[in-house]
């Protein structure tokens, strides 16, 4: 009978998977539990036995295709009972056939815990020995399965190796290690990978599927995306198109600051302070004050949080990324300064804990450097608020009806109206002027 | 003679109240009723010759010769006691009085009594070495192999079988095929002397007369000591297990007492005045209490002195 | 230098601790007739007062030496196979091991207890043992176990100077192997690893005999570019935990190569260790290669398949690498 196979998902994770390579060709005949093909999916290589002794009548989806979790990719002339691989979330045992009674070798049952369990772990019940009568799989064969490093029938992997040296290097290094590929054997992280990740965060190779090739005389290349990009674009789109974004722009005068900054640095020529640091200080006491701004969109409810936990977006070779200030409005400008510092480093490096980057109250964003006067900015869930900061320039302004000249700086700020009414927007956003231009208040 | 018998008798009712009020950790083995032919062999011993005993080790260095302080500081595991806490009651061992331990591994220290009378010899010394053992020692290994070696070279020692009748609750007669322990002598061609273990005075002629022929070079000697013990195996083990009547007990007490039967003698006919002897009784008496008082006032022994005194010189083989 | 075999070694060893102390001496079972040739020479230098046959008494002789030990002697007792220690385990334990620690210190126990290890010679499961292992969990015993004849004569001299109990386990399987030992007196210290190879990829670590398995594995792995490191504890008691580890957290993988039964071997204790310990330094699994747990047959196709072997450490350290 035809079965058709199915690509299983290995891992929570994994939604999609590419195919790397066929072992055999159509036609080719299948013991079951030999290698048929080898896959490769967010973090690891995988090699996939054949579900069923019988015939390779097509292969649907070829090399080098990348293609979600579910997806028919060759079809099977199988010998005995269809088997539960080839559809992994299907309840039901299909009927064996009168052949598959004499079958050389009937395929196990598995228990509905453990039907559910090799689910939950992304475990092929397939490669599980099981342990109850007549060789049917319990839920604890599958736990056993998902655990050990080598399945019974010796070959493939289903969960990914981290040699000890490797996730001691992690944890060093604060690397995550679902961010790594593995070079050692079946896709082991090995302590070199860990290492080397820290120097080229964007190594992951592409797993979208290939475009047709380019042509010869074209006026452009085609450079796959990296896992970086792709988690960007994925983030940012999702956020335009779900939260409503409102807009709010300010012009503050920072000659204050300016002033201010400059004694400080005086005072402390060895840990300076930087304009950006006094805007994520200003930013966490704006949010204390306004607490109704401080707070993050849920469908249940609204999160009100009692810290202010400030992100700033720091330009990357891969990317935008956004580490966090955590409790910023508690913390000195000097204190902001050092840990912003470290962040951005790290940031570069690729260095950075999830819990580094994860989470957060508000964010800040400055184009300032740039010499970008203005301009607004995405907002990055969970976030409510997002700050755009643009260069401090010499403008004219009116004060007490004569013209003068100051410093301006241009903030404009974006929120989530689900969550951020306008007034209470303006409120954060007129509290924020007040601290960025009498930067004494920072200290009160 | 007296003074260390009375001293044996006290000691051993006094540890047997402090075990039983808890002071006393683990098991105790007390040796009243057998005072006599402890003291009989021990007198019969230079300080500088050796002992090997067993697991009713309290007596064994009293008759020797020790000081009671350290004996009952280890009872009462404190630091202060003969082996820094470390033996306990089955172990009290004082190597200053010529002691060369008290082992409970029952029969183990026959052989090892041998090994010292081969030491001194090899060395010229002129020491003699003497086990105590039981009679259900006597049954064990080692007790044909010790005899049986000390025999063939001739080793001046004295083998010395407690004979209290009671391997913990196994009578005598139904584990040994001889009447006599010390008719076991012949076997390993070396002579078995039988002798009254309640009477002190025939026990020091008979061990006397042994360490003399082992001081001579002409070998170890049996001595079967018949003794009796009126506590149980261990005291405060709880249950009757039944193997002796109370009337047994009571019998030897009343009329074959070794201390009684000494004070009696050497009043009657030696001439010792009984106000001495009670004086004796007395100055004992505060002898085990100040022991006591010495013990409960020691500290205990530190956590880490557990790692102690397992190698001697480790340090120096490992630099 | 003079180029020695291990008995030789053995020999010379007691000779020289004779000569040098007249608390020396030897006795066991057969020792005046020399029987294997490592008492050659000693009863006429020294006397028959100092090289005596015993009976076939493994406890009383035991006893006897401890006895003796304990009141200034240093006996050397042989009890020519080592599954002959089992009569005196009693005496080794309660008596050798346990004496100075249960007295508080007021004495110690200078016996050095030797025996050999003949195995894998059709001699059946009465005759082959290896109990080293056995005794390692015992505190208070020191345990030798020689790899060549220039160890052998290192470590018995530093067991007949040492003041506690030692037990020498002399594999017949080194016997005839030799040495170049120097003219000059060398002492062996207890708990002192001796590094007999380096590498970088793997540590192998292997007991007496073993050590040869061990180096001709890493001759043939080397061929493929693995380097090995073979790591000779020379004493199991006291154990060079530091050299094991520092050896383990180099190469990340650890194989131990151990001719005792592999149920809580030194293989066995040794791995513990370094996953206890070394485990964040770890690149593979650890491996222990030893003898099947089985009893020793008569049969040689039976018997022959059972020890460790250069092949067996071979695939041991693939195993690690895989």
């Amino acid at each position: 009978m035809l079965i058709e196979f199915r690509l299983p998902q290995f891992g929570m994770g994994m939604s999609d998977g590419t195919i790397t390579k066929w072992f055999k060709a159509e036609g080719d005949l299948l013991v079951e539990g030999e290698t048929l093909l080898e896959i490769e999916a967010a973090k690891t290589t995988v090699e996939v036995p054949a579900p069923v002794g019988g015939r390779l009548k097509q292969i649907v989806v070829a090399a080098d295709m990348n293609v979600p979790v579910q997806t028919v990719i060759a079809l099977i002339e199988g010998e005995g009972a269809a088997n539960s691989d080839a559809t992994p979330l299907a309840e039901e045992a299909d009927v064996p056939t009168p052949a598959a009674e004499v079958a050389e070798a009937a395929k196990p049952k598995a228990t509905p815990l453990a039907r559910r369990a090799a689910e939950a772990n992304g475990v092929d019940l397939d490669s599980v020995q099981g342990s109850g009568p007549g060789g049917r799989i319990r839920r604890d064969d599958v736990h056993a399965a998902s655990d050990t490093c080598q399945a019974p029938d010796g070959g493939k992997r289903v969960s990914v190796q981290v040699e000890p040296r490797a996730r001691r290097a992690a944890r060093e290094l604060g690397i995550d290690l679902d961010r790594v590929t593995g070079s050692g054997p079946n896709g082991r992280i090995v302590e070199a990978d860990v290492r080397s990740w820290k120097l080229a965060p964007t190594a992951a190779p592409s797993t979208i599927p290939t475009p047709s090739p380019v042509a010869a005389g074209a006026t452009f290349k085609e450079v796959p995306h990296s896992k970086m990009r792709q988690i960007i674009a994925q983030r940012l789109t999702e956020s335009k198109q779900t939260v409503p974004h409102f807009y709010l722009t300010a012009h503050c005068e920072i000659d204050a600051l300016l002033a201010a900054r400059a004694r400080i640095n005086a005072a402390f020529p060895d840990e300076k302070v930087s304009v950006n640091d006094f805007v994520i200080k200003a930013v966490a006491s704006a949010l204390m004050k306004v607490p109704d701004a401080n707070v993050t969109w849920t469908d249940a409810a609204m999160q009100r949080h009692s810290v202010a936990d400030i992100a700033m977006a720091v330009a990357t070779e891969g990317g935008l990324i956004t580490p966090i200030v955590r409790g910023a409005e508690g913390k000195t400008l000097r204190t902001i300064a050092a840990e912003a510092k470290d962040l951005a480093g790290r940031a570069r490096n690729g260095g950075l804990s999830p819990r580094e980057y994860k989470g957060g109250s508000a964010s800040v964003s400055n184009l300032g450097m740039f010499g970008v006067e203005e301009f607004s900015a995405i907002i990055n869930p969970p976030h409510s608020c997002i700050f755009a900061v643009g260069a401090g320039l010499e403008k004219p302004v009116v004060r007490d009806g004569a013209l003068a000249v100051a410093t301006v700086m241009t903030v404009t700020l974006a929120v989530d109206h689900r969550a951020v009414d306008g007034a209470v927007a303006a409120l954060l956003l007129s509290r924020f002027k007040s601290f960025i231009e009498e930067p004494l208040s920072l200290l009160a | 003679m007296y003074r260390r018998m009375r001293r044996i008798r006290t000691f051993e009712d006094r540890a047997e109240e402090v075990h039983r009020n808890g002071e006393i950790p683990g098991t105790c083995h007390t040796s009243q009723g057998q005072e006599g032919e402890i003291v009989g062999a021990c007198m019969a011993l230079r300080l500088d010759d050796y002992m090997v005993g067993n697991h009713r080790s309290h007596g064994h260095p009293i008759g020797k010769g020790a000081k009671l302080d350290g004996l009952m500081a280890e009872l009462l595991a404190r630091k202060t006691g003969v082996c820094s806490g470390k033996g306990g009651s089955m172990h009290l061992a004082d190597f200053s009085v010529g002691s060369l331990g008290e082992t409970s591994i029952v029969g183990s220290g026959i052989p090892v009594a041998a090994g010292a009378a081969l030491g001194a010899k090899m060395q010229g010394l002129d020491r003699v070495s003497l086990c105590f053992f039981g009679d259900g020692a006597s049954n064990e290994g080692t007790f044909h192999e010790g005899i049986n070696m000390a025999a063939n070279w001739k080793l001046p020692v004295i083998f010395l079988c407690e004979n209290n009748g009671y391997a913990v609750s196994t009578p005598i007669g139904t584990t040994a095929a001889v009447e006599n322990i010390a008719d076991r002598a012949a076997g390993y061609g070396i002579p078995g002397v039988v002798v009254d273990g309640q009477d002190v005075l025939a026990v020091y002629e008979v061990v006397s007369e042994a360490v003399h022929r082992a001081r001579a070079g002409e070998g170890p000697t049996l001595v079967e000591a018949k003794t009796y013990r009126y506590l149980d195996h261990a005291a405060n083990m709880g249950r009757d297990l039944g193997y002796r009547t109370d009337d047994e007990v009571a019998q030897w007490r009343a009329t074959r007492d070794p201390i009684a039967l000494f004070d009696k003698r050497i009043t009657t006919d030696m001439g010792i005045k009984e106000a001495d002897l009670r004086e004796i009784d007395d100055e004992v008496l505060k002898e085990v209490d100040a022991a006591l008082d010495f013990a409960r006032s020691s500290p205990f022994p530190d956590a880490e002195e557990a790692f102690s005194d397992v190698y001697g010189d480790r340090l120096a083989a490992v630099a | 230098m003079a180029s020695k075999t291990f008995l030789e070694a053995i020999r010379d060893a007691q000779y020289e601790e004779m000569a040098r102390d007249p608390a020396v001496f030897v006795m066991g079972e057969d020792v005046e007739s020399n029987m294997f040739g490592t008492f050659s020479g000693l009863m006429e230098e020294f006397g028959p007062d100092r090289g005596r046959n015993t009976p076939i008494a493994e406890a009383g002789m035991t006893g006897v030496a401890i006895g003796a030990a304990m009141v200034g002697m240093r006996p050397i007792v042989d009890y020519t196979m080592a599954p002959f220690l089992y009569p005196a385990f009693d005496q080794i334990i309660s008596m050798a091991a346990k004496t100075r620690y249960l007295y508080g210190g007021q004495s110690g126990v200078p016996v050095v207890l030797r025996s050999n290890m003949i195995y894998g010679n059709g001699n059946s499961a009465q005759h082959s043992d290896r109990p080293y292992s056995m005794f390692m969990n015992m505190p208070g015993l020191n345990i030798i176990v020689p790899s060549s004849a220039y160890e052998m004569k290192g470590l018995l001299k530093t067991a007949i100077r040492n003041n506690d109990p030692v037990l020498s386990f002399e594999d017949v399987a080194l016997w005839s192997s030799k040495s170049e030992i120097p003219e000059e007196e060398y002492l062996i210290p207890f708990g002192v690893a001796d590094i007999k190879r380096e590498g970088e990829d793997v540590t192998i670590f292997a007991i007496g005999a073993m050590v040869n398995l061990a180096l001709a594995a890493a001759e043939e792995l080397a061929k493929e570019g693995v380097s090995c490191e073979v790591v000779d504890p020379r004493t199991v008691a006291p154990l060079d935990r530091a050299a094991i580890l520092k050896s383990a957290r180099k190469t990340g993988r650890f194989v131990a190569v151990d001719c005792s039964f592999e149920a809580c071997s030194a293989a066995s204790e040794v791995c513990a260790l370094v996953a206890e310990q070394a485990f964040w330094d770890l690149r593979g699994p650890v491996k222990r290669v030893t003898t099947m747990n089985t009893h020793i047959p008569f049969s040689p196709p039976m018997e022959k398949q059972l020890y460790p072997s250069v092949e067996k450490v071979i695939d041991a350290v693939r195993y690690t690498l895989a």
